[in-house]
């Protein structure tokens, strides 16, 4: 999981800039390098696993909230945790 | 157009397909994986076929089990956590191809993982909103049947 802790942190540096330029769009990260954005997920996988197979690469809706998952659970992106308590 | 019947036609056990929705609901059978093995033109070729997934309109994202998500390597592209009625824990999203037949598209889908298998539930696969996204789905409880297309109702 190290090469996606690396994207991971790629995309954390860039948080900002993402934002401004590419707000809901799916981005992909690899190698701790940002690659490209595109439209959705269809677009995104399609390069990633061309060009990266089985990876690993990072792939990110930019600005995205948490998920609802069945049962009431919430999915939440690593960098939307909520580090200060309730 | 296509469409896909979701919904029970028969009963068991005493109980009617209208119970059977019920207690189990839309339930659909799915080929899922990470490339297909088919040639150009073929209808596509994924590893992990008829997988039975649950259409769940509560939920907003699809889920696969993690250990079908693992057995079929498919790629992890974010991390992040679960929280809910058991509490927190971790948990990875994964790219995975699907394919329903009968819907004739095959398309990747973020898949969060959760564990189906050891909770015993019998699917293997939710999906949620985001599938449903390119779908209509009418649900008709009393006569059991669900439909998925992407056409008018009965059209």
């Amino acid at each position: 999981m190290a090469g996606l802790a690396a994207d991971i942190a790629a995309f954390e540096r860039m948080s900002r800039e993402l934002e401004a330029q590419h707000l809901h769009a799916w981005v992909l990260f690899e190698g701790g390098r940002f690659i490209a954005a595109f439209a959705d997920f269809e677009a995104a996988a399609t390069e990633a696993v061309e060009r990266f197979d089985e990876g690993p690469y990072l792939i990110r809706q930019v600005g995205a909230g948490p998920v609802q998952l069945p049962g009431g659970m919430v999915f939440r992106p690593a960098h939307a945790l909520d580090t200060g308590g309730l | 157009m296509p469409s896909i019947q979701a919904g029970f036609k028969a009963g068991a056990a005493g109980e009617g397909p209208a119970d059977l929705l019920v207690r189990l609901g839309p339930t659909i059978q799915v080929d899922i994986g990470l490339k297909s093995r088919a040639a150009p033109g073929e209808p596509p070729d994924l590893p992990a076929k008829k997988i039975k997934a649950l259409i769940d309109t509560g939920a907003g994202g699809d889920c696969i089990d993690d250990d079908l998500a693992r057995r079929l390597r498919l790629p992890i592209h974010d991390e992040g956590e679960i929280s809910g009625v058991g509490g927190r824990h971790r948990a990875f999203i994964y790219t995975a191809r699907i394919h329903v037949p009968g819907l004739d598209r095959l398309l990747f889908q973020p898949f969060t993982g959760v564990k189906l298998y050891e909770g015993e539930q019998w699917r293997r696969v939710i999906l949620g909103r985001s599938f449903l996204r390119q779908y209509r789905l009418v649900y008709d409880g009393i006569s059991a049947r669900v439909e998925i297309g992407d056409h008018e109702p009965g059209g």
